[in-house]
């Protein structure tokens, strides 16, 4: 992998003639922030992050694609300012929420991250620098948000901010549910009190389908800043540590500790609870886990509790799953992985054959519904599989960067 | 809130440190080789709340340059704090017209600059704390990269003639020399990272530390470095040349 640190650096010369992805942070899970050595080199660019500009009166606010929402959050929030969208780890770069078309728990309310993207400039092997917005070179605009990284390099990027009202404290109400469908029900009828929700849902022990839902906003208030530095872990576990009976007793204890009621919590903590545990993802061990994100249409709730089933005959629980409505707010991204409907994001430790045979009866079930996977988070599915789901690939294949392509491309294309 | 003076804004650590400091909301002149990436740091900085009173783009390289830079620096009215970043890292099999340029970059010029700061420094009531940035490579002569430690090395010996210099004068300045281990950068780009590299922040919140604790002397960055560099002295020849450290 190497380093851009100055945008300069990207020129034609020092471009052509090799092929490339552009990448960020690299916290997607899945392939799509990857490319194998003999294929091209990753370029970072995370390191060319500057802030450039703001204007009060539009609230944009304008920086380089490689800075991190998390730099961003440090700057807006004492002035009054949130980013309109944030995903559940503030160490990704402004680059890869818009390849990746990100969402939040505020779907419902503000939609994807694209949604607030003013315009950008991008660096194509053939043809340099371009601006794009909704009225200028409006097919790269569309394409490049949600377009995985494969239209070419994100430079400068103009983003509308959101008025963030208080210091960024929030007002959390969390309520219990016993069952998939009573959590639907009350994500459904949170999402009309508050401006963000999310469930998260047993998917590992025997009370599977139970789970607490929250709703939050943002409230007036002094906003505790902790200034305890986060707990890491140091090195993979064993692989025993994560097995089926931890999930299952995770699970449990988890949902023990949920009380119903209201509390107020700085927004790190919200958000990001994960950021806190440096390398969580070791807790894993060596063979580290495989995450399974999809969306099926409003009206397929019931699949929503078939791909339970699916899961509870496997045996294999779920350690963190996660449950949201995606709103009717459209993006204008052309490959934009949310739609209305219904969202699960699951974490499974990887057995191998065992969980790969899962994911494929999980995707049967999502196919069957007119669902899709999520390529942020995707490491094995089909080829078809994705081409049904996302049928305007070919338009991005079309506006695809002649020197770009990443490991997820190479196998879902064809 | 201070006034501070950087030479070399666009070096990795040196983007690191406007970002600390502008943060802190100092004063901040600025000094870079890149015209337009200075630029680009300039517009970031004062975005976080600095006031970048003024910021000048020149070649280390060029004597004529770095005469008009001695001329902006006395024009300031007062420094209350300087960092002198700029290096290069030399080929140890270079020519000589690139060695010679080398040292004008590494020694020359920001030992030139550090006087120059330094006198500055002794005229102003309050004085003044002046940083200069070595290398853990300046402390012992290796072969893999000899001629970079070696000029490293010598900078280290002109900023503790200038602490005795200061001293002599009996001036409140300060001045200290830091040495980064290895340090993820363009400098080092070629180079493959383990867990000896630090980021460039880490570096930049270790300077910014020395301003607020005042500190003269030689300081490691990060600290463990310093017990590192010290087992390197002290393995004896005969080990120590069978390495290809
Ligand atoms: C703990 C955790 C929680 C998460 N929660 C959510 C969530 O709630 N919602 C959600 O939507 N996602 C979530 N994600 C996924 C994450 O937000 C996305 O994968 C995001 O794209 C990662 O950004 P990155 O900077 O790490 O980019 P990378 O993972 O490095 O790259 C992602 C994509 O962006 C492209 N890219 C990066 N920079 C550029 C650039 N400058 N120009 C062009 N293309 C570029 C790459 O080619 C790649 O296709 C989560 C991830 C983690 C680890
Ligand atoms: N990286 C490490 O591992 C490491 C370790 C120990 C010490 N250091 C020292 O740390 C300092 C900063 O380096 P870095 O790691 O941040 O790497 P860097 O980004 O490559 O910085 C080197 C800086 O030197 C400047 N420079 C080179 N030649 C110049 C010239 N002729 N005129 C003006 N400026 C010139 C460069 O200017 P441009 O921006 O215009 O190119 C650049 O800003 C250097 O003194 C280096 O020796 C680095």
């Amino acid at each position: 992998m190497t380093e851009v640190w100055w945008q300069d650096e990207l020129q034609k010369p020092a471009i052509e003639g090799a092929r490339f992805l552009p990448v960020g942070l690299g916290r997607s899970y899945g392939d799509s922030a990857l490319l194998a050595e003999e294929d091209g080199v990753m370029k970072s660019i995370s390191r060319a992050g500057r802030l450039v500009g703001f204007d009060d009166e539009t609230k944009v606010l304008e920086v380089e694609a490689g800075c991190s929402l998390g730099e961003i959050l440090k700057w807006c929030v004492p002035r009054g300012y949130f980013l309109p969208v944030v995903p559940g780890t503030q160490k990704v770069t402004v680059g890869g929420a818009i390849a990746n078309d990100i969402h939040g728990k505020n779907h419902h309310e503000s939609g994807t991250f694209g949604r607030w993207v003013v315009s950008f400039d991008l660096f194509r092997t053939e043809g340099g620098w371009v601006s794009c917005s909704k009225s200028e070179n409006r097919d790269l605009f569309e394409a490049t948000i949600g377009g995985l990284g494969l239209t070419g390099v994100l430079g400068r990027v103009r983003l509308r901010m959101h008025a963030l009202q208080g210091e960024g404290l929030v007002e959390q109400e969390t309520v219990r549910f016993d069952s998939l469908r009573e959590g639907t029900e009350i994500l459904s009828g949170l999402d009309r009190r508050y401006p963000m929700t999310v469930a998260w849902i047993d998917m590992a022990s025997k009370k599977m389908g139970r789970g607490v839902a929250m709703g939050g906003r943002f409230v007036e208030g002094e906003c505790p800043r902790s200034k305890r530095k986060g707990i890491s872990v140091p090195f993979d576990a064993p692989s025993c540590l994560l097995n089926r009976s931890a999930i299952r007793a995770f699970n449990t204890v988890y949902s023990a500790t949920r009380h119903p009621g209201v509390e107020r919590l700085p927004f790190e903590k919200y958000f990001f609870p994960l950021d806190g545990v440096e390398n969580w993802n070791r807790l894993y061990g060596a063979r580290g886990f495989l995450q399974y994100q999809c969306v099926v249409p409003l009206h397929a709730i019931s699949a929503l509790s078939e791909l339970q089933r699916k899961i509870a005959d496997s045996g294999q629980g779920a350690f963190l799953s996660v449950l949201k409505k995606f709103g009717p707010l459209s993006s204008p991204g052309l490959l934009s992985f949310p739609m209305s409907g219904w969202t699960l994001a699951m974490d499974f430790a990887m057995e191998g054959a065992a969980t790969l045979s899962l994911m494929k009866k999980l995707d049967g079930v999502v196919r069957e519904v007119g669902g899709r996977l999520y390529p942020a988070k995707d490491a094995r599915m089909s080829g078809e599989f994705f081409r049904e789901g996302y049928p305007q690939w070919e338009e991005l294949e079309k506006l695809r960067d002649v020197s770009i392509t990443s490991r997820f491309w190479e196998r879902v294309r064809t | 809130m201070s006034v501070v003076l950087l030479i070399g804004a666009t070096s990795a650590i040196g983007a690191s440190l406007v970002r600390a400091l502008a943060t802190q909301g100092n004063e901040l002149y600025l000094v870079g080789r890149n015209a337009e990436r200075l630029a680009g740091v300039v517009e970031d900085a004062k975005l976080r709340g600095s006031k970048v009173i003024a910021s000048m783009p020149v070649d280390l390289a060029d004597l004529k340059n770095c005469e008009e830079l001695k001329q902006w620096i006395s024009a300031i009215s007062e420094v209350e704090h300087a960092i002198i970043l700029p290096g290069v890292l030399s080929d140890e099999l270079g020519t000589l017209a690139q060695w010679s340029q080398d040292v004008m970059v590494n020694f020359t010029v920001p030992s030139f600059l550090a006087r120059t700061i330094s006198e500055k420094m002794s005229s102003q009531s309050e004085g003044g704390h002046l940083v200069l940035i070595g290398s853990v490579a300046g402390d012992r002569g290796r072969q893999s990269n000899g001629f970079y430690g070696s000029q490293k090395g010598a900078l280290e010996i002109y900023a503790e003639a200038l602490r005795h210099r200061t001293a002599l004068k009996n001036c409140k300045v300060k001045v200290s020399f830091v040495k980064p281990g290895f340090v993820v950068s363009p400098m080092t780009a070629e180079l493959k990272k383990n867990v000896l590299f630090s980021e460039p922040d880490q570096i930049a919140k270790k300077i910014v530390s020395l301003f607020s604790r005042g500190r003269s002397g030689v300081v490691y960055a990060p600290g463990w470095w310093r017990l590192i560099m010290l087992l390197i002295k002290l393995t004896p020849n005969f080990i120590f040349h069978r390495t290809r450290l």
